[in-house]
């Protein structure tokens, strides 16, 4: 239900003179231009709360991150505060000391941003882009399968890929976990564990 | 079972620990959490109930402080009057055995299963004891040195017959204002308060259930502000008021309190004045409602504050938006 209530607008549309409601009603007319040149000079400043889950480990706490600005061309919008979420079920607002600490987690100098990859044989990570990164891996991926792949156990078909182990993140929706289980476990492998804890 | 956290008192003698023969079957659906082993709630209380006794002494106390100094001093200052009557009757009622006509228990059980709130308009024309107590309110109140405006709205409604007061009352219930009797409606909007704030405060907080987004769970209002509050079983959580009853209940924190949606929501403050005050705003129906951090300063009251930060409104207004919440005291 939208309870809208905006009474200078509607004492604006029937033409009274009368400034102010409650305040001009009762003789405090005066009082609205000086609460006015009060706060002139002030700018107002944009806060977003937004919700998302801790992605340390299997509890999967809820977080509110705090983040300035408000995605206009010339500001840039920056988390400055994490906080547990007290609606969520889970942790009731509560965050043990890691999730705590996700700011520093966010605004780490070494945390990884875009794919990195390390040649065999050199010593440093070059960035790449997504799409040499996923080739990379899916090529990597069938090579082993194709090599270790056991489908038979003497007559049993077993289909299993044992060299290989994928893990998932605690983070993610109950529809990406779905996704990634139906993925990884439809090639075979059996090393997977889709609640990371690190 | 083994307990991991324990919290005093003597040690569990092995010797009356029950055989698993003697423990009765629990069903899985009988197992309940038990949060005290580690301090916190597993649900935070859907409504807090107005206190009447502390409620207006204290809001009296909050607008004296913030009054010295302040654009709206003058305005402040009636208001505290105005909350020191709202106390005043509150004691003098308590004292002469005044109080609300009982609710049925079968009419709240009624309302309560059709989806509506147990308190309504009818209480307060049904009741005689309404009108004695703004009655008592227009007595007390002090309104020596103020303004002329405010002095011959009282008089004028002392001298109203009865049947105009109800109506005045009727029509504020609903959130609708006389604009030719703005001055008059403040003082009935206090007499509504007192009442209203005593009938909730009879109500059983267990029969209580959520009846729309930003409509209060006792009497149907509009909340005057949401507040994060700092209780231990609720950290954080947030409360909307009830302008009319003074009811606090739990609304989800980032979800708009008018039309509940959760896109969209920000945050506007004006940091030099006060990072503990901001507005919240929401782009999918443009509405905004002032947001109190009381877990940061617990002195924050819904009306009083919601007065001092007029200036806030008046910024907030030029960015478009418009206010979704409702301050009987102070309508602009």
């Amino acid at each position: 239900m939208n309870v809208q209530v905006s009474r200078r607008g509607l004492l604006k549309g029937i033409g009274v003179g009368l400034a102010g409601g409650s305040l001009g009603a009762l003789g405090f007319g005066a009082l609205e231009p000086a609460m006015a040149a009060a706060v002139r000079p002030f700018k107002l400043a944009q806060m977003k709360e937004t919700r998302n889950t801790c992605p340390y480990c299997s509890v999967a706490c809820g977080v509110i991150l705090y983040s300035l600005g408000d995605n206009s061309k010339n500001s840039k919008s920056a988390v400055m505060h994490v906080e547990g979420d007290p609606d969520h079920p889970v942790n009731r607002g509560t965050l043990c000391p890691k999730g705590s600490s996700l700011l520093d987690f966010i605004t780490s100098e070494t945390r990884t941003k875009y794919p990195m990859h390390r040649e065999p044989g050199s010593s440093e990570f070059k960035r790449v882009s997504w799409d040499f990164a996923l080739d990379r891996i899916a090529m990597l991926l069938k090579e082993d399968r194709d090599k270790n792949f056991i489908a038979k156990n003497g007559d049993l078909t077993v289909n299993r890929w044992t060299t290989v182990g994928f893990l998932g993140a605690s983070a993610t929706s109950s529809e990406t976990a779905w996704c990634t289980y139906k993925v990884v476990r439809s090639m075979g492998a059996l090393t997977f564990d889709n609640q990371a804890r690190v | 079972m083994a307990r991991f956290f324990r919290r005093g008192g003597p040690p569990a003698e092995a010797a009356t620990e029950p055989t698993p023969a003697e423990q009765p079957v629990r069903k899985p659906a009988d197992i309940q959490p038990d949060p005290d082993r580690i301090g916190i709630a597993a649900s935070v209380p859907f409504v807090r109930l107005p206190k009447p006794a502390t409620l207006f002494a204290d809001r009296a106390k909050r607008l004296k402080a913030i009054a010295p100094g302040h654009p709206l001093e003058g305005y402040l200052d009636l208001l505290a009057r105005i909350a020191a009557a709202q106390a005043e009757v509150v004691a003098q009622r308590a004292f002469a055995g005044e109080r609300p006509l009982p609710l049925s228990a079968e009419d709240v059980a009624l309302r309560s299963d059709n989806g509506m709130p147990p308190l309504s308009r009818s209480l307060v024309s049904d009741d005689p004891n309404f009108l004695a107590c703004l009655d008592r309110l227009l007595d007390v109140i002090d309104l020596s040195g103020l303004t002329e405006a405010a002095q011959l709205a009282r008089t004028s409604l002392q001298a109203a017959a009865p049947e105009e007061r109800l109506d005045l009352a009727l029509q504020i219930f609903d959130g609708a204002f006389l604009v030719e009797r703005m001055a008059e409606c403040v003082f009935v909007a206090a007499g509504l308060q007192v009442f209203m704030a005593e009938q909730a405060a009879a109500l059983d907080d267990k029969v209580l259930k959520p009846v729309a987004d930003g409509v209060c769970p006792c009497c149907g209002g509009a909340p005057t502000a949401s507040l994060i509050v700092a209780w231990t079983p609720a950290d954080k959580a947030r409360y909307l008021s009830c302008s009319v009853c003074n009811t606090l209940w739990n609304h989800v924190r980032i979800r708009c309190t008018a039309c509940g949606s959760g896109e969209g929501i920000s945050y506007y403050g004006l940091d030099e004045i006060s990072k503990d005050v901001k507005v919240e705003t929401c782009t999918s129906c443009n509405s905004y409602l002032k947001h109190f951090h009381q877990d940061r300063d617990p002195a924050f009251d819904p009306i009083a504050d919601d007065v001092a930060s007029y200036g806030l409104d008046l910024k907030i207004a030029e960015e478009g938006f418009r206010k979704a919440g409702l301050n009987l005291l102070f309508v602009v």
